[in-house]
Parts: C-alpha cells; sequence; structure tokens
C-alpha cells in the first residue's frame, strides 16, 4: 500500500509540476468569477442573458463537464502515458520497487483526484461568485448544486478512463491528443443520426448530473444509468490495465 | 501470473456483462417521452380534429389575458374554422375565422362586416401521403432533449390510455429553454398598452377586436421558474388532452415583482371526423381584405 501512496504522490507531483494544470485550475476560479461579471452586467444593461445569471453554478458544470473538464482530462491522459512512453521516462516510474498494476493504479487515482479538485473548485467559485454578485443561494439550490457537482464525478472518471485506455495505442502525444478528441466529437455528434447511440455512449452522459437535480427521475433509471458509467469505468479500467501490462518498453 | 490474467479478463468479463444489461434495460424502458412522441405522430396523421382550448396569462394572481377558443381543422382539404373569445379580465371579444378553399375569412363580433382574404394557391400545402415532421428532425429533436427526456413520465390511466407528463422546475430547466423562454417573456410585455408596438393592422385591416392585455414589461431578474406539461394519451393512442404551465418570474422598470403564469388547456378529439364549419357569404356584407407590404407575417 506504501508503494502505491508514494507512487500516485509522486503522479500527483507531476501534474502540478505542468504548467496547463496551474492554468486549468485557475481557470475554474476565474471563469466562475468572470461568468457572474459578464452576466450581472448584462443584467442591468439589457434585457438579454439574465436567464443564465440566477443559476451560475449550473450554467458553470455545464461547461466545464461538456467541453473544458474533458479536454483537459485528455491532455492529463495523454501527458500521463503517451507523454511518458514517447519520452522514456515511463522507465523511471517502472523501475521503483511497484508492480505494474500499482503502477497504474496511482496513474488514474491521480487523474480521479483532479477531477475531484476541479468540481469542487468550480463549485466553489461559482457559488461564491453568485452569492457576490447578488444572486440568492436558496438552502434547496445549495444542495441541488452540491448533489449535480458529486454526480458529475462518475462521468468525467468514466471519460477519463476511456481516454486514458485510448492514449496507450500511440507512442506520439498529439496523434493520441488528436485521435481522442477526434472520438469526442465523433461521439458527441452520433446522437444526431442515431439515437439510440445515446443510451450506449459514454460520451453522452456527461451532464449526467441532470438527472439528479431535484428528484423527480426515477430511481431506476438512476441505477440502470449508474451501473452503465460504472461498467464503462470497469471495462475502460481494466482494458487499460491489461495493455499496461503488457506493454514493452 | 496466469491467475492474474484470469482476474483481469474475468473483471473485464464481468464490466462488459454489466454494461450489456444496464444498456438494454437503460433502452427497453418505456420513458413518458417515448409514449408522448407516438402520441403527437399519431394527431399529426389524423385527416382532421377538433382542439377546445383555453390560454390564460395571469401576472401576480390577476388575470390579463384569456383566450377560450374551438378549432376544427381538416388538414388534407386545407380548410379550418375557429371559434374564439379573447379577454383580459375586463373586456372580451368574439372572433370566428374560416379558412375554406383558397380563401380565409375573419369575423369579429365588433362590427357586421365579414372581411375576407384570397390566399391564392397555398404552395405550402401538402400533397400525398406524407404528414408529420420529417424523420431527421425527430432524430435531432431526440438528440437535443437529452436528459430530459428522462425526466418524463408515464402512467396508465384509468380509461386504457396513458398519461405523461414532464415538470421542470428550478435548477433542473437547462440553461437554453430559460434564456429563450425569458427572452420571450420579456418581449411580452411589448406588446403590452406601454410597449408601443401594438399594431395597428390587429385593428384596422382586419377588424379584429383590440384587446390590451396588461402584460409586464420585465426587465429584470427574468427567471424561467417552472415548466408542468402533463398530457392524456387515450385508449387509441391519440394524444387528446394537453396542459401546460409556464412560470416566469421578473421585476419591471419600477422595480415592482412579477409573477407571469402562462396556463394552457387543450382538448383535442373528433379525431378523422371533424368537418370544420363554413360560412356562405351571399347576402352578407363582405369587404375584400387587399394583402399589403405591411401586413402581418403569415400573410406573406
Amino acid at each position: 500500500m506504501g508503494s502505491l501512496t508514494a507512487s500516485w504522490l509522486n503522479e500527483m507531483e507531476k501534474l502540478w509540476m505542468r504548467r496547463r494544470t496551474k492554468a486549468f485550475l485557475l481557470s475554474t476560479v476565474l471563469l466562475p468569477a468572470l461568468g457572474a461579471a459578464a452576466l450581472s452586467s448584462l443584467q442591468s444593461g439589457t434585457a438579454i442573458g439574465f436567464g443564465l445569471g440566477s443559476d451560475l453554478p449550473m450554467l458553470m458544470l455545464g461547461l466545464f463537464t461538456t467541453l473544458l473538464l474533458p479536454l483537459f482530462l485528455f491532455m492529463a491522459a495523454v501527458d500521463s502515458f503517451t507523454g511518458e512512453f514517447a519520452s522514456r521516462t515511463i522507465k523511471l516510474v517502472l523501475t521503483r520497487p511497484i508492480s505494474r498494476s500499482k503502477a497504474f493504479a496511482s496513474k488514474v487515482l491521480a487523474l480521479a483526484v483532479l477531477i475531484a479538485v476541479s468540481l469542487g473548485a468550480v463549485w466553489l467559485a461559482s457559488a461564491a461568485a453568485e452569492l457576490l454578485s447578488g444572486g440568492g443561494l436558496t438552502g434547496s439550490g445549495l444542495i441541488d448544486g452540491v448533489v449535480a457537482y458529486a454526480s458529475a464525478f462518475l462521468p468525467m472518471l468514466a471519460v477519463a478512463l476511456m481516454s486514458v485506455l485510448l492514449a496507450q495505442r500511440f507512442h506520439n502525444s498529439a496523434g493520441a491528443l488528436g485521435l481522442i478528441v477526434l472520438v469526442y466529437v465523433l461521439a458527441k455528434l452520433l446522437p444526431f443520426l442515431f439515437p439510440s447511440a445515446a443510451v450506449w455512449s459514454v460520451y453522452s452522459y456527461t451532464n449526467w448530473y441532470s438527472l439528479w437535480i431535484g428528484g423527480g427521475v426515477p430511481s431506476g433509471k438512476l441505477l440502470n444509468t449508474t451501473l452503465l458509467l460504472f461498467s464503462y469505468c470497469v471495462m475502460a479500467y481494466m482494458g487499460g490495465l491489461m495493455q499496461f501490462e503488457r506493454k514493452r518498453f | 501470473m496466469k491467475k492474474k490474467w484470469w482476474m483481469m479478463g474475468g473483471t473485464l468479463g464481468a464490466g462488459a456483462a454489466l454494461f450489456l444489461v444496464s444498456g438494454f434495460s437503460a433502452m427497453a424502458g418505456t420513458s413518458g417521452y417515448d409514449a408522448y412522441k407516438s402520441a403527437v405522430k399519431m394527431n399529426m396523421q389524423a385527416a382532421s380534429m377538433t382542439n377546445q382550448g383555453e390560454i390564460t396569462f395571469t401576472d401576480n394572481g390577476k388575470e390579463v389575458l384569456n383566450a377560450d377558443f374551438v378549432a376544427k381543422i381538416a388538414r388534407e382539404q386545407g380548410a379550418m374554422s375557429l371559434t374564439a373569445k379573447i379577454g383580459n379580465g375586463d373586456a372580451a371579444h368574439a372572433i370566428q375565422v374560416f379558412k375554406q378553399g383558397d380563401e380565409v375569412v375573419f369575423k369579429s363580433d365588433a362590427s357586421d362586416t365579414y372581411r375576407k382574404l384570397e390566399l391564392g394557391a397555398a404552395k405550402w400545402r401538402h400533397h400525398g401521403s406524407e404528414s408529420g415532421p420529417p424523420k431527421r428532425l425527430e432524430t435531432v429533436v431526440d438528440a437535443l432533449m437529452g436528459h430530459l427526456k428522462d425526466r418524463a413520465t408515464v402512467q396508465d390511466a384509468p380509461n386504457g390510455g396513458e398519461n405523461a407528463s414532464l415538470h421542470l422546475s428550478g435548477s433542473q430547466i437547462p440553461a437554453v429553454v430559460n434564456t429563450i423562454g425569458s427572452l420571450l417573456a420579456s418581449n411580452l410585455g411589448n406588446f403590452g398598452p406601454d410597449g408601443g408596438a401594438h399594431a395597428d393592422w390587429q385593428t384596422e385591416a382586419h377588424g379584429l377586436p383590440d384587446i390590451k392585455a396588461d402584460l409586464p414589461h420585465l426587465t429584470k431578474d427574468v427567471q424561467v421558474r417552472q415548466i408542468d406539461l402533463d398530457a392524456g394519451i387515450g385508449a387509441d393512442h391519440y394524444l387528446n388532452h394537453q396542459t401546460g404551465e409556464i412560470v416566469v418570474t421578473g421585476t419591471d422598470d419600477a422595480g415592482q415583482a412579477h409573477r407571469l403564469v402562462i396556463s394552457l388547456d387543450f382538448n383535442l378529439s373528433g379525431f378523422n371526423q371533424t368537418v370544420p364549419d363554413t360560412i356562405d357569404l351571399t347576402g352578407k356584407q363582405v369587404e375584400v381584405v387587399k394583402r399589403e407590404a405591411g401586413g402581418p407575417p403569415w400573410h406573406h
């Protein structure tokens, strides 16, 4: 267990040392603040756009889970796997007294922590920005926010694990990132051609949190989609681990 | 070593099994959305129907606009008749509209004159058996609805039919819907007495009664609070009852808070059996309305 923790902390530090991680975490705080400022100026200026202002945490969650967080996770997964394969720094990880499965687990764990921290930061920043810009935070709105942000974790983890699975097929970071983004865009467009694809594709669950707000969705449906996302996580994790175990460096 | 691979393979297999089971059961669940969609398609394919309905706008509990109407529509013949009563809580007017052949006839209770508008050959009318929205549109709407579809519920009704409903409030209302709704609601006031956009053609060109609705002019903190849609689907699979309630709140320029409630209640009946009313203009006072460039948009 000690080796896993040590490796996980090491992976966290590697992520943190990257300038883009710091820039992304800064954006999780800045964007809600900018959003609140823009919306309040729109509210007082014209009659357009105010519909968004009163629910800044939800608006920001939509923006981050649909676009910004997946894109950042793609980059982080590519850095952590393809990047290390390409620069051969992966050998430094594997020469440590740690099994490959633990090395893999520590990398995934670092991504999971990154998701949790990002979601937490966006929620705190947008709730604070809303409060400061004069929007009333009600008790039920607060609970809805916490539930929505917490439930956004699972689909984001599934998306990250899928990126890990894909990233390991490549030895070139640009190629890996290009393919992962292409897959994401195509998967987002697929339901427009085949509606039934929306049920099966993990990428159509990025705004899955909307089902958890304020009740009203049958619990069978929630359980069903939770299991679907969980199964994606299991499959992508195991598929990724098998690739990682067999890989020759 | 072999054991480890068996473990990994086994877990992967279990994940795949869970994926298939949960995916198929998610697909199989008949949602309220599917039930509603198939009922709407049935209605769109009906050759004719009667829609008896009521639309009410209330502002802070005071009724500011109310319309009662009975519309008889025969899609295949391109014929329609409408009798409506429009009131604002203080005054009410009745109007009649007939679309027969290539002409539309308007009559208001404010005058004895029938106003006739020649439409010419309607280019948009469907020919042949094609009806309802194109398949592509349906797919796009399905995709845009996203997880909202999962919020629609369906329950069996005592009459052998089904009741489908979609209730959204607060954060459940998607930001796009909220923005468009707020924008529409804030512009509603432009057609009120203070809005200045009261079009003259309403009263002069067609002799339609001039009912001034005292709709609030919302300018600040406009937000859609609640959307409740309920539909009754009959045992014959037609959509026979539709109600809707939309609650919008906001404040006007004077800082007065408003709670605008828009309620719709439609009863649909007489599928494939409705015959629209017609009007015989012989011996009646008729005025032929010329199409003008500045007319309302539906004249083009």
